[in-house]
């Protein structure tokens, strides 16, 4: 009998890993916590007929791992798979030195075409069960279950709330057979799996920023042979034309009410910040100054916009206070430090910044103004943290390929997501999805 | 003053160095008395008499248990596992996969005093090269 | 909301989008000649009504380019051959050794009242894309005062910066980086 159940939770093991599909996107981790959680993800047992299209256990593990703070015992040695309370041996765990374990099931639900998943934590030294849940889903949905999972056990174990449900939004380029640079704006889940490309065109596209319902994306498209800012929404792929103005028509940022975009445009000769109300479409100039002013971002009360400006000469980073009307200039080390983006709790704010002719990503506490360089690869550009402020994904350069990294805030967790076929670049994290 | 100073004489070390010797024996082999009831279940073992250690045993640091039947046959205790004989390559891989996440548990031999010296011999060396580190043998403390 | 189920209508959309986004009705809402700082921009519904394919358009507008050579061609042989010039880093200053291929073009613009030109700025790889965006517009105005001071109408002129979007020369060295620092000159 429990020989039995074993064999099953086997059998779906092997099925699984035969079935998974080719990721354009792969995760690479390359430095991880030496202080991880210990964390045993049993294979989930599939209590149906024909095989699933996903390992649920296989993708929350994936998941914790690529945290960095927590370290999944790898399949191979576990001494047995168990699924329900009565088969765990909480002494076999403990000779493993786990300190958690979860386990689950699929089974078919009993409405049709749907599927009940349970999984439940166990705290291996106290031998209890400290989360569990049963939820459902069409097969189809799985993966998005096992994020949901992964963001439950993350936050159980560390305190902090698991984005694995969250998506990416990013830009590849390649050449097609005739030579052309290809350009696509895709999303993806946060792991890269799951890529839709969203628009196609031979001409670039920059600057994806997501809306704060995490369902439309603002962007620059050169599409129309100049650059103009669109918007499109992720599912449905309607999209509206916002600015086609002389010159500049770039860096678009939401408001964190949604009802703005703060954009540049050059249109008066000369790079300004706007703000564009989405409600009605009236458009407000918010700098005005001789030198070069890019790359808005709200704070995340909506008061303040971070900028780029050259008015000292290089690129530094300046924050406008919206209700003064005050700037007051932030960096002051190296010459050259752009494209800020705020924490989520608006503590500190990450950033390029270049030493010693190597472009970093460097954050910066905005209480004492200390400055720690996070990365060392020479190119990297673009930050964009994860809505829970512990990760940041950025673009960087191996050879002529462009790939994204991740590095945590505090510099001890870092992994790559190398595209296998194109020049990947300008990610951007989603925030935490509404629905 | 020239930069000489005074160079206090180094302290002899007085310990034996421990390191070469595990190193050669590869094993550290300590006999242990059973103390704790945990050691007791399982399969029934006649353990050999003999004065030695009592053993503590730490919640944190459980040991492994493997007992040589009288028939000369192993029995790793694991999981629902109390009676069963296991084969060495199956023994070799199981205790492989403890060590490799727990390389310093202590692996407790439950021989029975019956059991040939082979079998023990055997045992130990499956053991030491599932990367066991930290063996030792159980006996009983002798009756009063 | 599930991604997975949406997949299909929008991959749809998104093509519908792009087939749209390339159709005329994007590039007829020009607001440039707006010149008050604050307004009101018009959004474009593209998502319905579409005509030709993204990569069709491209090349007809290839072929719109290639006419417009051939008859400025005809008009006068004296086209300059140099179309580019060159910029320090982080700079949009004019350099001495560019002037002599800039004049070239101001006697041909001035010798051809009806023709237009594209100033295309570019920057190299190194910094951010939209700061880089902005240096190469700076770049391309640069030039084109240049040409405005020598008698060239600013209407005649047009500035579109692709900041590091369209390197010259691949490669992440000194070399590459000066030859990607530059503005183009299209007729």
């Amino acid at each position: 009998m429990l020989l039995n159940k074993w064999l099953k939770a086997v059998a779906f093991t092997l099925l699984c890993v035969t079935q998974q599909a080719v990721a354009d996107l792969t995760i690479e981790i390359t430095q991880g916590n030496d202080r991880a959680t210990p964390v045993a993800v049993v294979p989930f047992a599939w209590l149906g007929q024909s095989a699933l299209a996903e390992d649920v256990a296989q993708i929350v593990s994936d998941d914790l791992e690529r945290s960095g703070l927590i370290k999944p015992l790898s399949r191979s040695d576990m001494l047995s798979l168990p699924s329900q309370k009565s088969d765990i041996y909480f002494r076999d765990w403990s000779l493993l030195k786990q300190d958690y374990l979860l386990i689950g099931q699929v089974k078919p639900s009993v409405s049709p075409g749907m599927l009940t998943i349970q999984f439940e934590l166990y705290d291996v030294v106290r031998q209890t069960r400290v989360l569990g849940e049963v939820i459902s889903g069409k097969p189809s949905e799985l993966r998005s279950r096992a994020h949901y999972i992964s963001d439950k056990v993350f936050e159980h174990l560390t305190g902090i709330a698991g984005a694995f449900s969250t998506r990416l939004a990013y830009v590849t380029v390649r050449k097609d057979a005739s030579g052309q640079n290809k350009y696509e704006l895709k999303v993806s889940d946060a792991d890269g799996r799951r890529e839709k490309s969203i628009l196609t065109t031979y001409k670039p596209i920059l600057s994806p920023a997501w809306s704060p319902d995490a369902e439309h994306l603002a962007y620059v498209s050169y599409e129309t042979g100049r650059p103009a800012v669109f918007i499109q929404n992720v599912y449905s792929g309607k999209r509206r034309q916002l600015t086609a103005f002389k010159g500049l028509n770039g860096a678009p940022t939401w408001s964190p009410d949604g009802n703005k975009l703060a954009v540049v445009l050059s249109k008066d000769g000369n790079p300004e910040l706007y703000q564009i109300d989405l409600t009605n479409y009236k458009m407000k100039r918010i700098t005005n100054h001789y030198a070069i002013d890019t790359e808005p971002e709200w704070s995340p009360d909506g008061s303040k916009l971070l900028f780029t400006s050259s008015r000292s000469g290089g690129p530094q980073i300046y924050q406008l206070d919206l209700v003064s009307g005050e700037t007051e200039r932030l960096t002051f080390e190296g010459n050259y430090n752009a494209r800020a983006r705020y924490a989520p709790d608006g503590t500190e704010i990450y950033f390029v910044h270049q030493k010693e002719g190597i472009f970093h990503i460097a954050a910066q506490e905005l209480a004492n103004n200390r400055l720690r360089i996070l990365t060392q690869t020479p190119l990297d550009e673009s930050p964009s943290v994860s809505p829970n402020g512990s990760m940041l994904i950025y673009a960087t350069q191996e050879g002529s390929r462009g790939y994204l990294g991740a590095v945590s805030v505090n510099g001890q967790i870092r992994y790559r997501l190398p595209s296998q076929r194109a020049d990947v670049r300008e990610p951007t994290w989603s925030p935490f999805l509404t629905n | 003053m020239s930069g000489y100073r005074y160079r206090k004489p180094k302290k002899l070390v007085a310990e034996i160095n421990v390191v070469p010797y595990i190193d050669v024996m590869l094993v550290l082999l300590v006999i242990f008395m059973v103390t704790a009831p945990v050691l007791t279940q399982g399969v029934k073992v006649e353990l050999p008499e003999a004065v030695s250690a009592p053993l503590d045993v730490s919640e944190d640091d459980l040991p492994l248990i493997v007992a040589v039947k009288k028939s000369g046959e192993y029995v790793l205790e694991l999981g629902p596992d109390k009676e069963q004989a296991i084969k060495p390559a199956d023994l070799s891989l199981k205790v492989g996969k403890i060590t490799r996440q727990n390389p310093g548990v202590q692996v407790l031999v439950r021989g029975d005093k019956n059991v040939e010296y082979g079998a023990v011999v055997q045992l130990m060396s499956v053991l030491q090269q599932a990367g066991a580190r930290n063996i030792g043998l159980l006996s009983q403390p002798p009756e009063k | 909301m599930e991604f997975k189920k949406y997949s299909k209508t929008l991959f749809f959309g998104a093509t519908l989008a792009v087939l749209a986004g390339c159709g005329g009705n994007a590039a007829t809402q020009e607001q440039g000649s707006d010149s008050a700082s604050d307004g009101q921009v018009q959004p474009v519904v593209t998502s319905d009504g579409s005509n030709t394919d993204s990569s069709v358009n491209g090349e007809q507008m290839g072929q719109d380019a290639q006419s417009m050579k051939d008859q400025a061609a005809d008009a006068m042989a004296a086209m300059p051959e140099v179309e580019t010039v060159y910029f320090g880093f982080d700079t949009s200053a004019i350099r001495d050794d560019s002037r002599e291929v800039l004049d070239l073009h101001v006697a041909y613009l001035n010798a051809n009242p009806m023709q237009n030109v594209v100033l295309e700025g570019h920057a190299d790889e190194r910094g951010t894309r939209e700061y880089n965006n902005a240096l190469g517009e700076r770049r391309g105005n640069a030039v084109k005062s240049y040409f405005m001071v020598q008698g060239v109408s600013a209407d005649r002129i047009e500035v579109i910066s692709y900041g590091e979007e369209k390197p010259a020369v691949i490669g992440h060295n000194n070399a590459a980086w000066s030859k990607n620092r530059r503005v183009e000159i299209k007729y």
